[in-house]
């Protein structure tokens, strides 16, 4: 899959691009408008992300000409502001996420593989590792094809951890998930300890491999190698 | 009371003196005309009396006022006086009461005998008559100012009804609205500089809100960014293998750290986007049903918690504020509720048209009650609780005017919020 990168801050486009490409995506990268609107016109990508707020034009008239170029790619749009209004004005404009800085590159990753995904299903929406397969549409996770029941925000997080997985999760960015936008006092640990711990259960409880593990201080990883 | 009331107000309070000063001074001015003029005629009559009777002559009564006639006699040389006026009261049989009289006394001399002279003419009609002028000069003053007032109303009206039309506009302006004001011009040249100059300050206003949230959005940009890349950086150094636990605890220290400056940084935007009123719209919000939405979208938590809920919110009973507003506060309420409380402890919410109540069991606070809604004070046990959640529900109640008061019964901390709605007229 082929990616562009589109952000003025060399260091943060540079980290964006070290962290995907791991995750195996072809990466390019502009740090202008100019730059980004040549590449756009140029090449064909999968999956544009896009800083709204660059030093020589805006990033919606980017995602404009990627509209009118009939190109079918994905578009994120970076933002400092956690704007309404330019959260709507991107949607009205055909962008199909908005992420808020400062973000995870987990949580990142994860919007780009689900972006990709929607784009590109040609039959059931599914996405399996090992003996795990996890069915996109209905929400509904088998284990050795068998159907286990997990709660809305267990699916949700195990989902998480399967988009990035071989990739160490922060804690702090599973809290993102809970406490949402609007909290502005800390959440509690304990109980995204506890969910985590509740997904470990029942995925050793159906057989399967022990993929869950805590890395120390830091967070966890869903480790298939 | 408003400028034209209060105009004719004082337009009647200065009117009743003057008309009373009027009033006595007219009393005494009449008066003493018409008293002049019956002495005139009593010393005409005098005069003519005594002609006749020097001359020996019939007093002939065809122009001589016998009537007026009350006693002529014989005095002596000491006794003799000069012409003496003086007001009498006698007391009239037919009518059983005094009646007032002018009463003209003089001497004079005839073959060297004196003789006093003392002449009546009453005075009732004449008294009649005063009170008569009086009272139809008082009406005919009353009527004048009536009419005075009544035509000064509609006059004040039509002269400051430009004042009123700046003051309307002043009502409706918002500041976030980029629409100019534009004022007509009046014919009065106060109005006209009053017009300028509000003119002047809207324009100044809307530039300085302009550039207050330009500078904001500046902000929020130049400190996310660089909270974004010491973030990633630490997310790709951490994939590393061969981190000890203690390099893995240096660094999740730092990304703790990054998080809360990443939520100091939200909320310190959120103030000062509430404060440059960029939440200007507003729409009505059945908080009830909002607050019941939250506790769903909560309820792992709460059930983690083993938190019992006690439902009794009431639908259907609005407020009018900002929507994103309304989910911050209430979110922010309830989370609080939650993470402050003890396992398995209760919260209680209760509302009415106007009200909500939250109440939860919690472990007791570190601090002085007063200092709850203070910016940046630790809360109770918990730790990392950077304690901005309550500052920012405080500040929401501040721009809406809703009053919001925390108590403590035993372990129950109680919040409850009057929305002062009610009166509120269009």
């Amino acid at each position: 899959m082929k990616l562009l990168i589109v952000e003025d801050e060399l260091e943060l486009a540079n980290l964006i691009i070290k962290y995907l490409q791991t995750e195996k995506f072809i990466c390019d990268v502009s740090y202008n408008y100019r730059d980004a609107s040549e590449k756009i016109y140029l090449y064909d990508y999968d999956c544009v992300i896009v800083d709204i707020t660059l030093p020589d034009g805006s990033g919606m008239e980017l995602i404009r000409e990627i509209k009118e170029k009939k190109s079918d790619a994905g578009i994120i749009i970076i933002s400092a502001k956690n704007s309404i209004d330019d959260k709507i004005a991107g949607l009205d404009l055909g962008s199909d996420d908005y992420i808020t800085k400062p973000f995870h590159l987990s949580e990142l990753n994860a919007r780009i593989k689900s972006l990709l995904r929607r784009k590109h299903t040609q039959g059931s929406n599914t996405i399996e590792v090992n003996e795990l397969k996890i069915n996109l549409d209905s929400r509904s996770i088998f284990i050795h094809n068998e159907l286990v029941e997990f709660r809305p925000k267990e699916y949700d997080i195990l989902l998480y951890f399967i988009l990035n997985k071989d990739k160490v999760i922060n804690k702090n960015s599973i809290m993102e998930y809970f406490w949402g936008d609007n909290t502005y006092s800390s959440g509690s640990y304990d109980f995204i300890y506890a969910q985590v711990k509740n997904i470990r259960k029942k995925l050793l409880d159906n057989n399967c491999k022990d993929y869950l593990i805590t890395i120390y201080g830091v967070g966890y990883i869903f480790d298939t190698k | 009371m408003n400028l034209i009331n209060k105009t004719t107000r004082l337009h009647l309070i200065i009117a009743i003196p003057i008309f009373i000063v009027i009033a006595v001074a007219m009393y005494y001015i009449i008066s003493s005309v018409i008293i002049a003029k019956v002495d005139e005629s009593l010393i005409t009559n005098k005069e003519n009396i005594i002609d006749n009777i020097l001359e020996r002559r019939f007093i002939d009564s065809s122009y001589i006022d016998l009537s007026s006639i009350y006693s002529l006699e014989e005095i002596t040389e000491r006794e003799f006086g000069k012409d003496k006026f003086s007001n009498i009261n006698v007391y009239d049989n037919l009518e059983t009461e005094y009646e007032p009289y002018r009463q003209l006394s003089t001497s004079f001399t005839v073959n060297n005998n004196h003789y006093e002279l003392k002449m009546r003419r009453s005075l009732v009609e004449s008294e009649s008559l005063i009170a008569s002028i009086i009272l139809i000069v008082f009406i005919l003053f009353l009527l004048l100012t009536l009419s005075y007032l009544i035509i000064n109303r509609r006059l004040m009206v039509s002269i400051w009804a430009p004042f009123y039309v700046t003051l309307k506009k002043l009502n409706r302006f918002k500041i976030d609205n980029n629409r100019p004001v534009v004022f007509e011009d009046t014919k009065i040249t106060e109005f006209n500089q009053l017009n300028r100059t509000v003119d002047e300050m809207i324009r100044r206003i809307q530039n300085d809100y302009k550039r207050n949230k330009k500078f904001i959005d500046n902000i929020a940009h130049e400190l996310h960014t660089p909270l974004s890349i010491i973030r990633g950086n630490i997310e790709v150094f951490v994939q590393g293998k061969n981190l000890s636990n203690e390099d893995l605890a240096l660094i999740q220290s730092i990304e703790n750290t990054v998080e809360r400056l990443t939520r100091i940084n939200r909320t310190l935007l959120l103030f000062s986007k509430i404060e440059n009123n960029q939440f200007i719209e507003t729409s009505k919000i059945d908080f009830g049903r909002l607050i019941k939405k939250i506790i769903k979208e909560n309820e792992d938590y709460i059930e983690f918690e083993k938190i019992e809920v006690q439902d009794y919110l009431k639908t259907d009973n609005f407020v009018e504020m900002n929507k994103d507003l309304a989910e911050i506060l209430f979110i922010n309420l309830i989370q609080n509720s939650i993470k402050h409380n003890t396992e398995g402890g209760i919260i209680k919410l209760k509302s009415e048209e106007d009200y909500l109540e939250i109440a939860n069991t919690g472990t007791r606070l570190g601090i002085n009650p007063d200092q709850l809604f203070e910016k940046f004070v630790k809360k109770s046990k918990s730790s990392e609780s950077v304690g901005l959640g309550l500052t920012i529900v405080k500040q929401i109640c501040d721009l809406y005017d809703f009053n919001i008061k925390y108590s403590i019964k035993g372990h129950i901390h109680i919040i409850n919020i009057h929305f002062n709605q009610l009166e509120q007229t269009d």
